[in-house]
């Protein structure tokens, strides 16, 4: 099953130009991980070195943040849509 | 390279002086030219988002984010960057700023000194997400 994910302006260069890709997976997890095989140059935005998302890359399940579903393992349904949304954060030295 | 008109950039350091000691953070739309150019049409001003301190940290949320994107698909430009301001300190993107930006956006950062901007400087994240590279702004 290919799901539609929504790729955000800044990372678009990594992923064909496109603003959306069709992945398959059954978890969102596994289309994540499908994803940056795909498109193996997203991988360094959306993890840090440690493999964990990075603080500012919020995945969402149509209207929901996947921390408030069950992460990685929520179960992805037909005409879901997944969109990665970026917080912007920013700071001077602590 | 990124072109700024002044007026944007006076709304920019105006922005910073009103929510001094606090930072302020807002989104930059516009549109990139046939040679590669950012031309900013447009700011939006966000309200800083962050629970933790907001003399030092800025945060444009999940939701923020959304609507900034639709008002700038509504006047057919895009996100091409942030900016925020500074209080009291050079601008220039800290680690705290490194570890969260994205590539391609230019981050925009006016330091704003006792309640007056001062320097405002635009920066890009280096590809292998290292450090930033300045851009110059060209006001006009």
């Amino acid at each position: 099953m290919a799901t539609k994910v929504f790729i955000p302006t800044p990372l678009r260069q990594y992923a064909g130009n496109q603003k959306a890709v069709n992945v398959s997976g059954e978890t969102v997890g596994e289309l994540l991980n499908n994803l940056t095989t795909e498109f193996s140059a997203l991988r360094k935005h959306l993890y840090n070195e440690e493999g964990q998302l990075r603080s500012f890359v919020n995945i969402y399940v149509n209207d929901e943040d996947f921390r408030y579903l069950q992460g990685p393992a929520t179960n992805i349904q037909e005409n879901d849509e997944i969109s990665i949304i970026p917080s912007i954060a920013g700071g001077k030295e602590a | 390279m990124i072109q700024i008109s002044n007026e944007i950039i006076s709304r920019i350091s105006k922005h910073g002086e009103k929510t001094y000691p606090e930072e302020c953070i807002g989104a930059v739309l516009g549109f990139v030219n046939d040679d590669g150019r950012k031309i900013a049409r447009e700011i939006m001003e966000i309200e800083n988002a962050s629970t933790e301190n907001r003399q030092r940290r800025s945060l444009v949320s999940p939701d923020d984010y959304k609507a900034a994107d639709q008002v700038a698909d509504d006047l057919d430009l895009d996100i091409i960057g942030w900016y925020h301001s500074h209080p009291d300190v050079k601008a220039v993107p800290s680690q705290y700023d490194l570890d969260n930006a994205l590539p391609w956006y230019s981050y925009v950062i006016v330091s704003v000194k006792k309640q007056k901007a001062a320097e405002t400087r635009s920066w890009f994240l280096k590809e292998d997400r290292s450090a930033f590279q300045e851009e110059s702004i060209k006001q006009y």
